[in-house]
């Protein structure tokens, strides 16, 4: 009892421990994560296969459509595993960021009855689809031994590359859930983005394709920029640089925004939710 | 331990809500916000429209006080005092809206068991889940984890997912946790009436040696008996201000005065609807049912608050399903003394249709279910899942009186004195004769 921490409550003075509040609290982001991971795989019945399936069944579609039917050039790579490495970081982004959007409404009831920096609950399920998407690259693996497209260099990026679309995804999961304690709107609103989001990425098709005076406006969607890096990582295509340096910064500008939103917003969620 | 040093001051603490009777003051949707300028009202609802009826609803108002290192103090007070929101404050759950909190020491605070319990995990993995959220390490759970079983007394079932729990054992589980966390200042509210007899008793034992060794408790309850048990002093809260911060015994006895010494006429209130004043409500899924509006009426169908203990009369809730649901919708009404201490609790035998549709639900209170006295309710709808079972609640969104006009009542036998007690129901006796041997033999 020697050792006892002073802790002063006062309107908007909550901010001023609150780094070394959230890295105290960081073995609960894992256990909300754990939770999450847990509960989900309980109540399926194929269990974690189905983080495989999904990327499988989605890559045999869209090279069908894109790569048969519609005969778009995937360049020296099969189109196979064109898709599949726009895919695997397609569905981490998009289930990192449609579940962190929801997370803290989901968890209303935590946010009502305890007290922990409330970034925990967007960043825990940030963490899930980190999760599902290490998962997943097992699916990219025996893919690259089907084709025998040996590994570069390029793949030690690849960690990296996974870390960033988990910032893209907390940056946008900060400011969405944020919102959605205030404005419900957001619960419908952000699927719908989502959902538009796969057709202007280069999930399906490459980038390669899209014609010179569109390019700037294109990526403009920070995700181009990104998938063009993993395919650089894993089948060593031309990436562009300017669609990397423009999702870099808006990665950065995401992040800061939703940092300054969320912590705003933050000490009325209790009273809002 | 040093002597005696502060561990909680609070200086001129205030929170206030903004609540507007019509329109929410803060548009709650898109449709709300992007509709505002043409309504002639700032986008954000910080300048309302002048005919916007709205006021400011203090829960708590320049409250002071200091409490010591191992001091055990009471918060007493009726519903709508202040006392929940001085606690959420206090375990950091909401802000104020200006005053300061100085709190030495680490804080732990019950305000509800089993918070974040998932019902498909494990016993187990919720002892680590549930004591992860209280702040707990994973190394200290592990330490503690053989006690907080044995103290449940679910060892049995410790893998099996707490769905298939009865909700005995669920509740001896969540609280089980909860009492081996290990703060300097303990922050409890009600939680102790959970469980059979011999739980409850473990549970009072445990609470006295984790209230021992110098540690500091800030415990909330309605039952005069249990905070005179438990507590030295007490902090008696009235409309969000604190009245006094006295002995204990004194606090109630100033508790029990001003309860006396209100008005009939401020006490009644027959009609109820959301936003009403000194009304705490509680939602888990507001999205789903909304309540429009609560009533006490008569036998001869007027809305009253003045009950006439030999007629029966009803409370109706009417409120709105406004989607089609999955979970169940069960209204009931939690009946309480003027001290706010429970009486009864009243549930239908079927959940309410669960198309969307408005709905209003009647429930009868035969005669003599309730004594003579003043006694408040609350409304609410639960879906009773495990981890939301909420619809809403409105503490203390009725209140009423039930007196006795004549004493024509045979079983008074002439007595027109008081008869206590919070019911007199109608039970039925016989007699029986005895042979006078048996009657005598001793």
């Amino acid at each position: 009892m020697t050792d006892k921490s002073m802790l002063i409550i006062e309107n908007g003075v909550s901010a001023k421990a609150y780094w070394t509040d959230l890295w105290r609290h960081r073995e609960l982001l894992l256990f909300l994560a754990w939770r999450d991971i847990l509960v989900r795989y309980k109540q399926t019945v194929i269990g974690i296969s189905w983080v495989l399936i999904r990327p499988l069944l989605t890559m045999i579609i869209l090279t069908v459509v894109f790569g048969r039917i519609a005969n778009l050039s995937s360049g020296d790579t099969p189109y196979a595993i064109l898709v599949l490495t726009g895919l695997l970081p397609w569905f981490y982004f998009s289930n990192a960021t449609s579940e962190s959007s929801g997370s803290l409404v989901t968890n209303g009831n935590l946010l009502s009855k305890v007290y922990f920096p409330r970034m925990i609950v967007p960043a825990s399920t940030v963490l899930v689809g980190a999760v599902d998407f290490v998962v997943s690259i097992s699916v990219l693996i025996l893919l690259m031994l089907w084709y025998g497209l040996p590994p570069t260099w390029h793949l030690l990026f690849l960690p990296l590359l996974g870390i960033w679309v988990g910032v893209l995804s907390l940056g946008i999961g900060l400011l969405f859930s944020a919102l959605t304690v205030r404005y419900r709107d957001f619960r419908h609103i952000v699927p719908f983005l989502l959902q538009l989001g796969i057709y202007a990425s280069p999930v399906g098709y490459s980038a390669a394709l899209i014609p010179e005076k569109w390019v700037p406006l294109y990526y403009l969607n920070p995700i181009a920029g990104i998938i063009d890096a993993f395919r650089w990582s894993i089948s060593g295509s031309e990436p562009s640089t300017y669609g990397i340096f423009s999702a870099l910064i808006i990665t950065a500008v995401v992040l800061v925004t939703g940092l300054v939103y969320f912590r705003s917003a933050e000490s009325r969620f209790a009273d809002d939710i | 331990m040093t002597s005696k040093s502060l561990a909680i001051s609070v200086e001129n603490l205030s929170k206030s809500y903004v609540i507007s009777h019509h329109a929410r003051n803060q548009p709650r949707s898109l449709r709300e916000l992007l509709a505002a300028p043409f309504r002639g009202q700032d986008a954000a609802g910080a300048e309302p429209a002048p005919d916007t009826p709205k006021e400011t609803f203090w829960a708590l108002k320049d409250v002071s006080f200091d409490i010591r290192e191992g001091e055990r103090v009471a918060i007493i007070g009726g519903n709508g005092a202040g006392k929940s929101t001085l606690l959420k404050i206090l375990s950091r759950i909401t802000e104020p809206t200006s005053g300061r909190v100085a709190i030495r020491g680490k804080v732990s605070s019950l305000l509800e068991v089993g918070t974040g319990f998932h019902p498909e995990l494990t016993g187990r993995e919720n002892i680590y889940l549930n004591g992860a959220i209280l702040g707990m390490r994973r190394s200290e759970i592990t330490a503690k984890f053989d006690q907080i079983v044995a103290f449940s007394g679910v060892e049995k079932f410790i893998d099996t997912p707490v769905k298939h729990y009865s909700s005995g054992m669920y509740v001896r589980l969540a609280f089980s946790v909860s009492a081996w966390l290990d703060p300097d200042i303990l922050i409890v509210d009600e939680v102790l009436s959970v469980g059979d007899q011999a739980f409850q008793r473990r549970c009072a034992e445990r609470m006295k040696e984790l209230t021992g060794a110098g540690r500091t408790v800030l415990f909330v309850s309605h039952s005069m008996q249990a905070v005179k048990a438990m507590c030295e002093k007490a902090l008696f809260l009235e409309r969000g201000h604190a009245v006094s911060f006295v002995s204990v015994d004194e606090a109630a006895s100033q508790y029990i005065r001003s309860i006396e010494s209100d008005g009939a006429d401020k006490w009644g209130k027959a009609r109820f609807e959301p936003g009403d004043e000194g009304v705490v409500a509680h939602s888990d899924h507001p999205d789903q049912i909304r309540c429009l509006n609560a009533r006490i009426v008569d036998v001869n169908s007027t809305v009253t608050s003045d009950l006439s203990i030999d007629q029966p009369f009803h409370v109706e809730i009417t409120y709105e399903v406004l989607r089609d649901l999955e979970q169940s919708a069960v209204p009931n009404v939690h009946f309480y003394d003027e001290l706010g201490a429970r009486v009864f609790i009243s549930l239908p035998e079927h959940s309410c249709p669960l198309e969307k549709g408005i709905y209003t639900a009647r429930c009868e209170i035969r005669p003599y279910e309730f004594n003579t006295g003043r006694y408040a309710a609350m409304i609410a709808v639960s879906s009773f899942s495990l981890e939301a079972p909420l619809h809403f609640a409105f503490e203390n969104a009725l209140r009423f009186e039930v007196s006795e006009h004549d004493f024509a009542d045979p079983r008074r036998h002439g007595w027109r004195g008081a008869l206590p007690g919070l019911s007199r129901p109608r039970l039925d006796w016989t007699y029986t004769k005895h042979d006078r041997r048996i009657g005598t033999s001793g």
